[in-house]
């Protein structure tokens, strides 16, 4: 089993590969571990010392067209990362101890060095999973796959719900590319964005998933960025439906037998019903982690606290600087400092941390705002409405 | 004896494009770890407290967190049984000493399975 540590303020992350897990322990345990003590124990912070993931969208090239793409892909951005310079990249995430890399784009796979890439995250010691569209899986390149940790489809329905979701008729692909992948690797899973439209399918997507023997299903919550913002009234989940996500996936979970993800966007979706804040601590059930665990990077370098976040975080070379001092990370990481009502007196504030910022920022115009797709947030603004409307 | 404590744990690798939290399988899979029963033991039908802890030897007292996730296992294990008795549709079932019988019969005389015999091995 490879194990990887790395020291942090309150005493350090330990990394297992096999099962794969963050364990975050205290200075204790670390010392129990093997471990000497670290100049980093003598100083408080508020957030870690580095990303534990980093999602990287190697290229905004893709053939598919999808009509909700979050980062309006389609053509090659003018000057993206060369191989070197990703390799670079990598080199410098390895040195900051990163344990994760997520790829993506666009279609990564779009580029013909993707799995060059992957196997230089492995290396460095970083564990590289993807997530793809199918489009370029062949037999041959679904047995090279078995680098990655994890490989993820991208899919929100079965047939007519795939066109429904994604505007074209992309099922066969991600199909035919889900059961190839499925033959060489044992971590195969699919992304789902959950829509208004798509809500009512997801026990067929489970049964579908079941039925492949997949790994997982990742369900992601609509987010308004890049063509996704025209569509985003439209579509986005209503107040009951976020109400009846936890149970759903719980009952289809049991029922079965497999794994099934929320996003961080979904967690005031979760927190609606009470679980006790100490245990979704201890099991990393946390909401908006950009600039805490978190970090994206666009396919040009830019670097951002998320990869759905707009804003100047800088540029991946001096990720080592940007990350402990660029106001864009330190604005995400310190929104519970200033957090608004009804956060502030929310039980779940320390591991919700207001929801998706990067919702806020575009249905209210206001980053710092509560989450207006949270449930609580939603009755504490009807009730203040009825308490206006009273007054008046 | 170990001292140190782990803070927190985070399972699963995430492919995608933000950060990730799992249910489900997945969930059970943290709270095994939790409970420290070894990987992929699995835990059988007998799902009740008094069996899994006997069978993991976990400790007869546990701390709040140990004690909510002890209890959230040995729920989803019951709804889990529960389904495929209702799927099977069986003559007989053996059970183990320790198995709610209480909810079985209730299930039984609801309609919602069907069975003719039930025969316990073991007394309590």
């Amino acid at each position: 089993m490879k194990v990887k540590t790395r020291y942090e303020s309150f005493g350090g992350i330990i990394c297992w590969e096999e099962p794969p897990a963050l364990f975050y322990v205290d200075k204790q345990f670390m010392r129990e571990f093997g471990y000497k003590d670290s100049l980093l124990w003598r100083k408080r912070t508020n957030y870690l010392s580095a990303p534990t993931e980093i999602h990287f969208s190697i290229t905004n090239d893709c053939p598919m067209h999808c009509q909700h793409c979050y980062v309006d892909s389609g053509e090659k951005l003018k000057r993206e990362l060369t191989t070197n310079e990703i390799k670079k990249a990598i080199s410098i995430l390895s040195s900051m101890q990163v344990f994760h890399i997520a790829l993506g784009g666009g279609e990564p796979f779009a580029r013909k060095d993707c799995l060059e890439i992957a196997h230089y995250c492995r290396e460095k010691g970083l564990v590289p999973n993807i997530t793809t569209n199918g489009y370029y899986i062949t037999e041959k390149l679904a047995k090279e796959c078995r680098v990655f940790g994890q490989i993820n489809v991208s899919m929100d329905g079965i047939g007519e719900y795939y066109k429904l979701s994604r505007g074209h008729n992309g099922f066969p692909i991600a199909d035919k590319a889900l059961r190839l992948l499925t033959k060489y690797n044992p971590r195969v899973g699919i992304n789902c964005v959950v829509s208004r439209d798509n809500f009512e399918h997801i026990p067929k997507l489970v049964e579908y998933a079941k039925k492949l023997n997949l790994h997982s299903i990742l369900f992601l919550r609509y987010k308004p960025t890049g063509r996704a913002k025209e569509l985003y009234q439209k579509r986005h989940i209503t107040k009951e439906q976020g109400i009846k996500l936890l149970p759903l996936i719980i009952q289809l979970a049991i029922q079965n037998s497999i794994r099934l993800y929320i996003d961080c966007s979904f967690t005031p979706m979760l927190y609606y019903h009470k679980i006790h804040p100490k245990i979704l601590d201890y099991i990393s059930t946390h909401g908006c982690v950009a600039g805490d665990s978190l970090a994206g990077t666009l396919a040009d370098g830019r670097i951002n606290a998320c990869s759905f976040a707009q804003g100047d975080g800088g540029f991946i070379f001096s990720i080592k600087k940007e990350w402990h001092s660029n106001p864009h990370f330190i604005r995400f990481r310190n929104w519970i400092k200033s957090a608004p009502e009804p956060c502030k007196s929310c039980d779940y504030l320390k591991l919700c941390r207001g929801g998706c910022h990067v919702v806020s920022e575009y249905v209210l115009g206001d980053f710092n705002a509560p989450d207006p797709g949270c449930p609580w947030v939603q009755e504490y603004n009807q009730k203040s409405e009825r308490r206006q409307y009273v007054k008046g | 004896m170990s001292k140190g404590k782990i803070i927190r744990i985070q399972l699963e690798y995430n492919p995608n494009s933000s950060s990730s939290t799992s249910f489900g399988a997945g969930l059970e899979m943290v709270l095994y770890l939790l409970l420290a029963v070894p990987a992929g033991a699995g835990i059988g039908y007998a799902a009740t407290r008094p069996a899994i802890q006997a069978q993991y030897k976990i400790p007869a007292k546990l701390n709040q967190e140990k004690e909510m996730a002890l209890n959230f296992l040995i729920e989803n294990k019951r709804k889990e049984y529960y389904q495929e008795l209702k799927k099977a549709k069986p003559k007989q079932i053996t059970v183990k000493s320790g198995t709610d019988l209480k909810d079985i019969i209730k299930m039984v005389k609801s309609g919602q399975i069907t069975v003719t015999n039930i025969t316990v091995t073991e007394k309590k």
